[in-house]
C-alpha cells in the first residue's frame, strides 16, 4: 500500500530538471536541430537588456526558428499544459471524482463549436486573432449554459452540473460535426476543422502565447487562492459549509476558473484530450490531494507533459505533424489505465 | 445563558413546511437526542440549526449571538456540525483532515500556529484517534472515520455540537465508543446535539429528548417523560415494551400491531 507520500522538495527537485530539459529540447529538435549554445545566445539576445549579448554572435535564420517559430510554440505548449491540468485539478476536487476532466462543465465542446463555426464562416482567415478569440466566445457561452441549466433557487447540485454538462457537450459536439459534414465538399476548411478537433500547435506564434497566457495565470492565481476551500469541498459540501465555505459562491467561482483555464488552453491548442484528467490524478497520487500544493505540481507538470507531447508530435514522422490530441491520447491512455490498475491493486488510493 | 436556542424555525420546501415553528433550547453541559420517523425533519433540523439550511420564519441563536447575523466563519467557530454523510474520498491524512477544523481561525494563506498545533493534538487525543495520525483517511474503517470527522468538528472548539446519525453504519463496539464521546463532550461542557433513529441509545446515553413528528416538535422533555410507551405508539405506531437495564436506564423491545394480539 502506497502510505508514503514524495516531498514536494524531492518532487521539484526531479520536476524542475525535466521541465527545463523539456524546454531545452523543445527549442532545440525540429526540421533543423539547433545546439544549446545557439540557444542560449538567441535567448539572451532577446531577453537580456542591449548590448549583453552581441546581437552578431547568432545567425539571422537561428534568431528567427529560435524566437519566432520554436520558443513560441514551447511556451503556448507549456500554459496549455499548464492550463489543462490546473482545471483538471479543480474540477476533480470540485467533483469530488478523481476522474473528472476539464470539458465536463462543457467548456470545450464549446470553445470546439466556437472555432469550428469561425472555420465555417470565414472569419478565421481576417486574423490570426478570431479563431482563438471565436473559442474563448464559444467556452463562455456553453458554461453560462450548462451553468444556468443546473441552478434552481440559486443552488447548483454538482450532480445536475455533471449531467448538464454532459449533456451540452454531446449537442455541441453534434452541432460541430454537422458543420464539419456540412462543410466536407470544402476540403481545406474541412481539414482545418478536423486538424483542430484533433489539436495541435503548428503555426503557433507570440500573439498566441499573449492570448492565452494572461488568463492561463489568472485562472491559475485564481485556483490557487481557492485552494483551501476545495479542500473542504473535497470532504463533501455540508462539511465544507460547517467549515465556513460559502458553498454556492465558491462552487461557482470554482467552475468559472475551471472554464477559464480550459477556455484559454483550447482557444489556442483545439481539443487535446488527457492532459486535464491524468497529469493531476498522477500527481495527486504522489504529493497527496491538498490543493494548495497539488494545483501548482500539477500545473507545472502538465506543461512539461505537453511540451514533451509535442515535441514527439512533429519529431516521429517527419515531414507529417502527428496531431497533439492524438500523441497525448496515446501516452495518457496507457498511463492513466496503469494508474487504474494501480488503484485496484492497492484499493482506492485516491 | 443557553448554548443553542431555536424559536419558531420554519423551512419550507416549495408551500410545504419541512419544519414548522420549531423551537428548542439546549444548556452547556447539555445533551439532547433528536428522535422521529423517516422523514420528520431531524436531519433538515439539524441543518438549520447549524446555519447551512435556509429557513423561512424563526431565529437561532448560539450563545448571545444570533445566527442570521454571524458570518459563516464565525459560525463555524461556535459551532460544529457532522453531517451524516462523511465523504473522505481523497487521500487526506488523519492530521490533515484534522488540521482542517481550524481553517475557520486562519487566512487562506496562514500557516498553523502553535495554539493551532494544540487544538490538533487534544482532539486527535480526545477522540482517541492520534495512532492514526499518519494514516490515510481512506484506509480507516467506519468507526475510525467517524472518530476522525468528529475529531475535526472539535479541533475548532466548539461551544455547541451536532451529529446527524454519527452511528448509523457502526457495529455495536463503534457505537459505542462514538456515544461515550459524545457524553464526555457534554460532561466537558459542551452543548451536544444527536440526531438518532435508535431509541436505546437515547435511553442509554442523553437525558433531553425532543421527537420530531411530520415537522413538528410531538413531544420534548427529559427521557423518562417523553419515551413512554403511549408516546412511542403515537409517533411510531408500534407496540413498546419498556424494560429496565442493570444499569437501571430504560431498554426497549419493538413489537408491530399484529404480534401482540
Amino acid at each position: 500500500m502506497a502510505d508514503r507520500r514524495m516531498r514536494l522538495s524531492v518532487f521539484y527537485t526531479l520536476l524542475l530538471p525535466v521541465l527545463a530539459i523539456s524546454i531545452l529540447s523543445g527549442i532545440a529538435i525540429g526540421s533543423t536541430f539547433i545546439d544549446w549554445q545557439t540557444i542560449l545566445r538567441v535567448l539572451g539576445i532577446k531577453l537580456l537588456p542591449n548590448g549583453w549579448v552581441n546581437v552578431h554572435s547568432a545567425a539571422h535564420a537561428d534568431v528567427v526558428i529560435v524566437w519566432l517559430i520554436r520558443v513560441p510554440r514551447v511556451v503556448v505548449a507549456a500554459f496549455v499544459g499548464m492550463g489543462l491540468a490546473a482545471a483538471g485539478a479543480v474540477m476533480q476536487g470540485m467533483f469530488r471524482n478523481p476522474l473528472a476532466e476539464p470539458g465536463l462543465v462543457g467548456t470545450g465542446a464549446g470553445a470546439v463549436l466556437g472555432a469550428v463555426i469561425a472555420f465555417v464562416t470565414g472569419w478565421s482567415i481576417h486574423s490570426v486573432i478570431t479563431l482563438p478569440v471565436a473559442a474563448m466566445i464559444g467556452a463562455v457561452i456553453a458554461l453560462v449554459l450548462v451553468y444556468a441549466m443546473s441552478t434552481r433557487g440559486g443552488i447548483t447540485p454538482v450532480g445536475t452540473l455533471l449531467l448538464a454538462g454532459i449533456a451540452v457537450t454531446a449537442l455541441l459536439a453534434a452541432v460541430s460535426s454537422l458543420l464539419l459534414s456540412l462543410s466536407i465538399v470544402n476540403w481545406q476548411v474541412a481539414q482545418e476543422i478536423v486538424f483542430w478537433m484533433m489539436g495541435g500547435l503548428d503555426a503557433r506564434s507570440w500573439v498566441h502565447v499573449w492570448l492565452c497566457a494572461p488568463f492561463v495565470l489568472l485562472g491559475l492565481a485564481a485556483a490557487i487562492l481557492q485552494a483551501r476551500d476545495l479542500d473542504l469541498i473535497q470532504q463533501g459540501e455540508e462539511t465544507a459549509a460547517a467549515f465556513g465555505v460559502e458553498v454556492e459562491g465558491a462552487k461557482r467561482l470554482l467552475v468559472i476558473t475551471a472554464g477559464i483555464l480550459t477556455g484559454a488552453s483550447v482557444a489556442v491548442a483545439g481539443m487535446v484530450g488527457f492532459v486535464g484528467l491524468v497529469v493531476p490524478h498522477a500527481v495527486r497520487l504522489l504529493i497527496g490531494p491538498s490543493n494548495r500544493a497539488l494545483i501548482p505540481a500539477s500545473a507545472l507538470s502538465g506543461a512539461a507533459f505537453l511540451i514533451l507531447c509535442d515535441l514527439v508530435a512533429r519529431t516521429v514522422h517527419p515531414p507529417v505533424e502527428i496531431r497533439l490530441g492524438v500523441v497525448t491520447a496515446l501516452i495518457g491512455g496507457p498511463l492513466f489505465i496503469a494508474l487504474l490498475l494501480r488503484r485496484y491493486r492497492e484499493a482506492s488510493i485516491l | 445563558m443557553s448554548a443553542l436556542v431555536a424559536e419558531e424555525l420554519v423551512v419550507r420546501r416549495g408551500d410545504r413546511a419541512i419544519l414548522d415553528r420549531v423551537s428548542l433550547r439546549v444548556e452547556p453541559g447539555g445533551f439532547l437526542s433528536i428522535v422521529g420517523p423517516n422523514g420528520s425533519g431531524k436531519s433538515t433540523l439539524l441543518k438549520a440549526l447549524a446555519g447551512i439550511w435556509p429557513t423561512s420564519a424563526g431565529s437561532v441563536t448560539i450563545g448571545s449571538k444570533l445566527l442570521d447575523n454571524m458570518h459563516r466563519r464565525e459560525i463555524a467557530q461556535r459551532l460544529a456540525f457532522v453531517p451524516q454523510d462523511i465523504r473522505m474520498d481523497f487521500a487526506f491524512t488523519v492530521q490533515e483532515i484534522v488540521a482542517m477544523g481550524r481553517y475557520p481561525y486562519r487566512g487562506r494563506f496562514d500557516r498553523a500556529n502553535s495554539a493551532d498545533r494544540d487544538a490538533i493534538d487534544r482532539a486527535l487525543e480526545r477522540c482517541d484517534v492520534e495512532h492514526l495520525r499518519k494514516r490515510f483517511v481512506t484506509t480507516l474503517s467506519g468507526g475510525e472515520r467517524q472518530r476522525v470527522a468528529i475529531a475535526r468538528s472539535l479541533a475548532g472548539d466548539p461551544d455547541v455540537v451536532l451529529l446527524d446519525e454519527p452511528t448509523a453504519s457502526l457495529d455495536i463496539q463503534h457505537n459505542m465508543e462514538i456515544l461515550d464521546l459524545c457524553r464526555a463532550l457534554a460532561d466537558a461542557g459542551k452543548a451536544v446535539v444527536l440526531a438518532t433513529h435508535d431509541l436505546n441509545v437515547v435511553a442509554r446515553y442523553t437525558s433531553q429528548v425532543a421527537l420530531v413528528d411530520a415537522g413538528k416538535i410531538a413531544y420534548a422533555g427529559s427521557r423518562d417523560d417523553v419515551l413512554t410507551s403511549k408516546v412511542l405508539k403515537s409517533v411510531f405506531r408500534v407496540e413498546t415494551e419498556l424494560l429496565r437495564s442493570q444499569g437501571g436506564h430504560p431498554v426497549f423491545v419493538f413489537h408491530r400491531r399484529q404480534e401482540r394480539t
